[in-house]
């Protein structure tokens, strides 16, 4: 959905159309009228070249994903604009590469017996030639005894992009404050994680190389536009 | 905190964190600040970006905020006069077509700054901690704001000013001379820009 209006246009209501159908939603809002026909143009530039794009892309259609993981992890929540239909599957109108989707999961079960659990990610869709086709993506990861080592692998940037789209959901379902709020107790729970696990020897503030920037993230998405009181 | 926004900008805000894909996310939480006052090579000695932090930006520097939907160039009051006849034109500072000129009274009005406007207009203030180990929060930061740049997007385009060259590639107002300077600042924006689904909206400021 492309909204070019230059008033309030609700896109809170309006918006819903593309999120259950894999759509996506450009808002070139000017908030107010267009003081000049430069500015009109350019934005009429932008959107000339943003619709090239959207229609020369690539694309599948008719689309439905399901997540398959060994035993013992569940899925909790979908992040996107999809449709779910079922505990772990996921209807996608349409398939783009402009899009990402986020699973939040949940362990459900002691895995001790185990010393690596898989995921797969199987999407069935048509492409633009007409042919039924289906993608596979497979991975396995080790489980560990050692809270050191997860703290070790983790990986900030997909912590902060699923911080961020959690962020959204509970401050639909509560309040933006509430919100905020979270996103500091979570990077409290970080940090005295990490220092129950690795005692430092001097005081201080102590935070594991591979979550250095993850408070400086946070920072930033307390700050963005989103999240502002 | 007595800053609001726009419940459209932020429904859109809410919508794009839940679908960009992570590499353009990243970009919109935390931007790009590049320098673009010295002497670079897209090739060899790209710009590199720097630490949100207004102590990296320097007096006479000219520097490229890329926040993904948006993209600013901010150029200092002290910048290089040969810089300036070689990328807008001008010869003065205050010639430069600045889309903010009738903003500045009521940025000033809106929007509590403890630092002295160095510029005359928008300063994209964005107070961050060094995010080494071990880190200390510090709180009492929080008025040199990140959020400046997304306030002013609201501020400005209301009353965008007129006075943009209007140039090749419409969506980029840049004037485009014939002189090594600015070819490689517009090559430089090129390549940030071509391989996006979606191209931002771009803002000169001084």
């Amino acid at each position: 959905m492309f909204n070019l209006s230059s008033s309030f246009s609700d896109l809170a209501t309006v918006s819903t159309i593309a999120k259950f159908s894999g759509g996506s939603i450009k808002y070139y809002g000017n908030g107010g009228t267009p003081s000049s026909a430069s500015s009109l143009n350019t934005m009429l530039a932008r959107f000339k070249e943003d619709m090239k794009h959207y229609l020369t892309r690539s694309i599948g259609f008719e689309a439905v994903m399901r997540l398959r993981s060994s035993r013992g992890i569940n899925i909790h929540t979908f992040y996107g604009n999809f449709f779910v239909r079922s505990t772990d599957l996921i209807t996608l109108p349409n398939v783009n590469p402009d899009s990402a989707y986020a699973i939040q999961l949940s362990i459900s079960e002691d895995m001790k017996d185990f010393n690596q659990i898989c995921f797969q990610a199987a999407l069935l869709y048509t492409n633009s030639k007409g042919e039924r086709r289906i993608r596979v993506h497979t991975i396995s990861l080790p489980v560990v005894t050692d809270l050191l080592d997860v703290i070790e692998a983790a990986d900030q940037d997909a912590i902060t992009s699923l911080l961020a789209k959690m962020a959204v959901d509970r401050s639909c379902q509560s309040s933006i404050q509430d919100a905020r709020e979270a996103i500091i107790n979570t990077n409290i729970d970080l940090i005295n994680a990490y220092r129950m696990v690795h005692a430092p020897q001097y005081p201080g503030l102590y935070i594991s190389h591979p979550t250095r920037l993850l408070p400086l993230y946070c920072l930033a998405l307390l700050k963005h536009v989103r999240l502002i009181l | 905190m007595g800053v609001s926004t726009r419940i459209d900008e932020r429904v859109y805000a809410m919508e794009n964190m839940k679908s960009m894909p992570i590499k353009y996310l990243m970009l919109y939480i935390y931007p790009n600040l590049y320098p673009l006052h010295y002497q670079f090579d897209l090739v060899t000695n790209p710009p590199i970006p720097l630490q949100l932090s207004f102590a990296n930006i320097d007096r006479n520097g000219v520097y490229l905020l890329d926040t993904y939907d948006h993209l600013f160039i901010y150029i200092c009051k002290s910048v290089h006069p040969q810089f300036l006849a070689d990328v807008f034109n001008v010869t003065q500072w205050s010639q430069i077509p600045d889309e903010c000129e009738q903003n500045t009274t009521t940025m000033g009005n809106t929007l509590q700054r403890t630092n002295p406007p160095q510029v005359n207009g928008f300063i994209p203030n964005s107070g961050d901690n060094q995010p080494y180990s071990p880190t200390t929060l510090h709180n009492n930061n929080e008025n040199q704001n990140h959020n400046y740049s997304h306030e002013a997007n609201q501020l400005i385009e209301p009353e965008t000013k007129s006075n943009t060259h209007l140039m090749k590639t419409p969506v980029i107002n840049l004037p485009y001379f014939d002189n090594p300077t600015s070819q490689r600042i517009h090559a430089f924006i090129n390549s940030l820009i071509e391989d996006r689904p979606f191209k931002p909206n771009f803002h000169i400021l001084r």
